[in-house]
């Protein structure tokens, strides 16, 4: 028996066990997941292969990246057959080519973070989304409350932000994805909000009623509907997600996914955290489920095998 | 050397040490704070004078409720010469004269609602009046509701379940009303305050807020509300300024207007550790008890609580 979620114009068939991993391989946890244009699938992990990439069946194709990662976090997939890894243990972004992750673009020094809150790049930086002009803009993140635009090249541009609560202030910007027309949309996490900013950062709108948004995807389209994976803080209360809500360019819900409270069920969620959708209109969530166990079960052991990646055919 | 705070038209010079206890007596730490018509002060406290009274020079007049109140939570104050006390841990409201006599009781104290059923009450925290003197009670930390009571306490309706959509509720932590019948609720753990008609229909939010707790506002038409906001304190943002604790004067589109408080928590006489209650009397003087002892460790899990923290300060408007 199919099972359908979601609403309205936005509904998926669940596709479990989707990804077959080689034997004996394991995720522990995806952080982020994005999708090239033959619909392969990249799986940004915490485990000891930190690139995984299968096509669209789940079948495995190959792995790459191993040392290199000491933190998933974030990927956005560049036009021109590349992909844009963010490392927040190891404060750093590198631009990867495909097919082996050879690296064409780092910026960040590894392993050697900018002070805390001093604004400077980069403290647990989380993703990056580029502009129209195939300008970087990098959410910065955990140790800062900042966005910061590259050139294509890697030279520092500009940057914006400040922690606090008012608009244009942010309590850990976590993911970040821009449009075709240039505008900028921030999951300003702990603020329970997506700020939206033209491409020099000034403040144009805000969309709110939402949970901890944490992972937000948007295709690179005109007013895209939005993706955003949301956070919860315990099981106590529902409705809080842990869930996936699409937005449309306004910021209103169309669609939601998830049960009212944090579980292991195929339909509900622990800790979706990257998203990502293919040309089919096919969705990837990948979630930090060993990161948030113990926070959300914490009389129970954790699993050998959570889930971390589950498909959603889309259906038409 | 007067300290003042705030910004525009509502600027304060800090009144330290205000309060003039009994030698011996502590507040412990203040859930709220209500003002009389003659701008006597209602300290309602968790510690073992639940009620304590004082002229607004801070001399004490008076205490009641002795062993009446396990926790403290809201106040609301009318000019009828009555004061409502709602009580989270015995999960009811009074309505008392400023005696402490006990004029109408809401709720079966020690006996909480089901969690999370929508009835009440389960750790309900504040209450205020329609202008018809219907009774609102947020309801709470263990529901995610709004109860409407007639004056005589019978159950009208109710409005709010869990969520973050308008007209859902993650922590009902205070209410208010004005003079047009609006009713705002802060919405603490959703961030916003929420603001409906009389009843229950959604009317707008207001955002820009960190953990809003603290909702007082004059009963008036379009009045400015003041907001005590509490601040971060998960792991990942403990250490990061601007998010309070602090108290925002915000006007009747939610726009702020001035803020008390220091970039990070603290004991000092200008910054906050957690404004819970807010009260400001008829020259516009602006009272904060503070939930001190039970922000404390949630601020500085290493360091002992000393001995005394501030939990209220006076705040005089300066014109």
């Amino acid at each position: 028996m199919a099972t359908i979620v979601g609403q309205g114009d936005y509904k998926y068939e669940i596709i479990e066990n989707w990804a077959k991993l080689p034997d004996g391989w394991s995720f522990k946890e995806v952080a982020a997941v994005g999708v090239d244009r033959n619909d392969n699938v990249y799986c940004f992990t915490r485990g000891e292969h930190p690139v995984i990439v299968f096509d669209r069946d789940g079948n495995f194709l190959r792995s790459w990246g191993e040392g290199q990662y000491p933190r998933a976090h974030g990927v956005h997939m560049g036009p021109d057959d590349s992909i844009y890894l963010t490392d927040d243990g190891g404060h750093f972004v590198r631009k990867c080519r495909l097919e082996d992750g050879k690296v064409l673009l780092e910026i960040g020094v590894p392993g050697k973070p900018a002070p805390y809150l001093s604004g400077e790049p980069f403290n647990r930086c989380t993703h990056t989304a580029l502009s129209p002009k195939g300008e970087i803009y990098v959410s910065d993140g955990y140790g800062n409350a900042r966005v910061h635009k590259f050139s294509p090249d890697g030279k520092l541009l500009m940057s914006w932000g400040e922690p606090g609560s008012d608009r244009g202030q942010f309590n850990l910007v976590h993911n970040i994805c821009a449009d075709a027309d240039g505008w900028v949309y921030v999951a300003d996490r702990e603020n329970h909000r997506v700020q939206v900013f033209d491409g020099n950062g000034k403040y144009e709108t805000q969309w709110n009623n939402l949970h901890r948004p944490c992972g937000l995807y948007m295709e690179y389209t005109r007013r895209p509907v939005c993706y955003i994976g949301e956070l919860s803080v315990n099981r106590l209360n529902a409705n809080l997600g842990p869930r996936v809500s699409i937005v449309d360019n306004q910021g209103e819900l169309l669609s939601r996914i998830g049960d009212p409270f944090a579980g292991t069920a195929p339909t509900s969620f622990i800790g979706p955290h990257g998203l990502a959708v293919d040309s089919r209109g096919d969705l990837y969530v990948a979630e930090v489920c060993w990161t948030l166990w113990p926070g959300l079960f914490p009389d129970q052991p954790r699993p050998d095998n959570l889930r971390t990646i589950q498909k959603y055919q889309r259906v038409h | 050397m007067a300290i003042i705070v705030g910004q525009g038209d509502f600027k304060y010079r800090i009144v330290e040490d205000w309060a003039q206890l009994p030698d011996g007596w502590s507040f412990k730490e203040v859930g709220a704070v209500g003002v009389d018509k003659n701008d006597n002060v209602y300290v309602f406290n968790r510690g073992d004078h639940p009620v304590m009274v004082f002229d607004r020079e801070g001399n004490f007049l008076r205490s009641w409720g002795e062993g009446q109140y396990p926790r403290a939570h809201g106040i609301h104050m009318r000019p009828d010469d009555s004061i409502y006390l709602t009580d989270d841990g015995g999960h009811f409201v009074r309505k008392c004269a400023l005696d402490g006599k006990v004029l109408l009781e809401l709720g079966v104290p020690g006996k909480p609602a089901p969690y999370m059923s929508g009835e009440p009450f389960h750790r309900c925290t504040h209450t205020a009046l329609s202008p018809k003197g219907e009774i609102y009670v947020s309801d709470g930390y263990g529901n995610a509701r709004v109860h409407k009571y007639s004056p005589d306490g019978k159950l009208l309706m109710s409005w709010g379940e869990p969520g973050t959509d308008p007209g859902q509720f993650n922590i009902v932590h205070n209410i208010c009303t004005d003079a047009d019948g609006w009713v705002y609720v802060a919405d603490r753990e959703n961030h916003r305050v929420q603001v409906f008609d009389g009843n229950g229909k959604y009317e707008t939010q207001w955002n820009n807020l960190h953990r809003p707790c603290g909702l007082y506002m004059d009963y008036t038409r379009h009045p400015v509300a003041y907001i005590g906001e509490l601040g971060p304190v998960m792991p990942v943002n403990r250490n990061s300024p601007n998010l309070g604790p602090r108290v925002s004067i915000v006007d009747h589109q939610g726009k702020l207007l001035s803020r008390i408080g220091e970039p990070h928590a603290g004991t000092t006489a200008t910054a906050f550790l957690g404004p819970h209650g807010l009260a400001v009397d008829s020259r516009g003087d602006l009272y904060v008890g503070e939930v001190s002892w039970t922000q404390w460790p949630q601020f500085y899990p290493d360091k002992p609580r000393p001995d005394y923290i501030r939990s209220l300060q006076k705040y005089e408007r300066v014109r």
